[in-house]
């Protein structure tokens, strides 16, 4: 055998490997391929009739619904208006608390000692339990779904901001009072720093539960948002128009939780120590 | 007294850098409440531009000792007189150089000493001058830009030490600074601040628990003893200035070190030898 003969095998390998695209080389490929067969299969069961369409519509189904709601009728659009509405106060209400509360009960152990036993009993509590109470005091608007909202995402931002500030490495702090930092400058230059990543976590969780407090407090008393729509889309077995409400809590969740994941990776991940 | 330090009630005049520690004791309240004494009476005056370590086992308190000389801490009693000015807090005539290098990681090497300048109330520009100039002598230029978690152990500390150089301090208090670093690039390290300090000979206190280095970087060793912390003896090193290695085998340096491992003997055997 020569020499030439024994380098053939990895000679023969290497084109063969090479040939696969780069597209496929990357993880996000067959993410994307499964989903396409999942469509697909969904598709297939649905239109080849083994699944009843009242309890299970097809994704064609369910895209002609949605074309129909946002193109040709636009009766989505004041349901996701009063949705939106009801997050977004929620929701900034909850990351505005959330955040300066935190930062509060994590630098200050007296504060943290006089509301501990709140936050406690109310992180216990579910939110939506308080429902009834809420609608009592501010009726079946907008408040008191705000309300609900802001309950149930409150504490995933409160919690963790008390985290970042507590687990703030206690020799960083030392060594700006070394260098004759205030409690001021040692709060903005060190512990506010310190504490972003465990911040921007805290209301990465918060997204999932504010939606779903959107959903509960609209399934509870409410004549309009996408969780109403949901709701009697299901009481009048409308089962594409449901699955299309569901899938937009599903695409807003996804796209806002990817959007700070991304942020996380691109901006914050130099916060951390290694 | 001598009338003549009374004189129009002016005090005579103390070399900014010098440090008097008068009857410093201190005591840390343990979790359980209960109080531990980590520092017993300690009366020590360090002469203005001199190099001096403080040696001894772990828990011995003398880093306690150094912080009480930067301000971090404030003694439970007796006091600490920096220039003859008592230290009531941190100051920016006196800068710490920590065993670990404590930088922030979310700032790049240079910006981290700059962040130091700042803190102490100079000036932006003058800052990102002074940082530069800093880094140079400390041979980081090319790393400026690095984050603390692209560079080596020996480099961080080096910017650790960029900071401290940076305010321009008086007195350099250094907490086993290279401590955390392997044999080589200690002894690496050990030269250079050899060199730096050369320049400009300020004040520097140096807490160590290697012999050895005591020896090669200082004009005196303090010797300490735990439970409670005392200073054991004041050990001068006659070694002659500028140090180099090569001293390491002067028979003095051996009975120099012998001697010291005699006063440090009854303590645990955490000194290395």
């Amino acid at each position: 055998m020569t020499a030439q003969e024994t380098e053939a095998p990895p000679a023969l390998i290497l084109p063969a490997a090479a040939k696969l695209p780069a597209w496929w080389a990357r993880g996000s490929t067959l993410s994307a391929v499964s989903l396409v067969v999942f469509l697909g299969l969904w598709q297939f069961v649905t239109s080849a009739g083994l699944i009843e369409p009242i309890f299970l519509a097809s994704p064609g189904a369910i895209a002609q619904v949605a074309y129909e709601q946002f193109f040709v009728t636009g009766d989505i659009y004041p349901h996701i208006l009063v949705s939106l509405t009801e997050a977004f106060i929620g929701f900034a209400l909850a990351i505005i608390v959330g955040v300066l509360l935190g930062l509060a009960m994590g630098r200050f152990e007296r504060v943290r000692q006089v509301l501990e036993p709140f936050v406690m009993a109310l992180y216990a509590t579910p939110s939506v339990a308080l429902l009834p109470l809420f609608i009592l005091w501010l009726g079946i608007g907008l408040w008191s779904k705000a309300l609900i909202v802001f309950l149930g995402g409150v504490f995933a931002i409160l919690v963790n901001t008390i985290a970042g500030v507590r687990g703030t490495n206690p020799r960083l702090i030392e060594t700006a009072r070394a260098f004759t930092a205030s409690e001021t400058e040692v709060f903005l230059y060190i512990i506010l720093p310190a504490a972003t990543p465990f911040i921007v976590a805290g209301i990465r969780l918060a997204i999932g539960r504010v939606l779903i407090s959107v959903f509960v407090a609209e399934l509870y008393a409410s004549n309009q948002g996408v969780g109403f729509l949901i709701t009697q889309a299901g009481t009048t077995y409308n089962t594409p128009l449901m699955l299309m409400g569901i899938l937009l809590f599903t695409v807003t969740g996804v796209v806002l939780s990817q959007g700070l994941s991304f942020i996380e990776l691109r901006y914050l991940s130099r916060f951390r120590e290694q | 007294m001598p009338a003549a330090a009374t004189v129009g009630n002016v005090s005579p005049p103390v070399a900014p850098g010098r440090i008097d520690c008068r009857d410093v004791s201190h005591w840390f309240v343990k979790d359980d409440g209960s109080a531990s004494q980590v520092l017993d009476r300690i009366s020590l005056t360090i002469e203005n531009h001199r190099f001096v370590s403080l040696l001894g086992p772990s828990g011995c308190g003398k880093t306690t000792l150094l912080r009480t000389m930067h301000g971090l801490i404030l003694p439970s009693s007796g006091s600490v007189m920096i220039g003859g000015e008592r230290v009531t807090g941190p100051g920016a005539d006196r800068a710490m150089v920590f065993q670990e290098h404590n930088l922030l990681p979310w700032k790049t090497a240079i910006e981290n000493v700059q962040f130091g300048c700042k803190l102490v109330g100079i000036a932006p520009a003058e800052s990102r001058e002074r940082a530069r100039d800093a880094m140079a002598l400390m041979g980081l230029s090319e790393f400026a830009d690095h984050r603390p978690s692209q560079l080596s152990g020996g480099m961080k500390q080096r910017v650790g030490i960029a900071r401290a150089l940076s305010i321009r301090p008086r007195i350099l208090l250094m907490d086993e600074p290279f401590g955390a670093l392997d044999a080589q690039t200690r002894e690496i390290m050990q030269n250079e601040l050899l060199r730096l300090w050369e320049a400009d000979r300020k004040t520097v206190v140096f807490v160590t628990h290697s012999i050895d280095e005591s020896i090669l970087l200082s004009d005196r060793i303090g010797v300490m003893t735990a439970k409670p912390g005392r200073i054991a003896a004041n050990i001068d090193v006659e070694l002659p200035r500028p140090r180099s290695d090569d001293m390491r085998s002067d028979p003095y340096w051996a009975t120099l070190r012998r001697s010291l491992w005699q006063l440090l003997k009854p303590e645990t055997g955490e000194v290395s030898r």
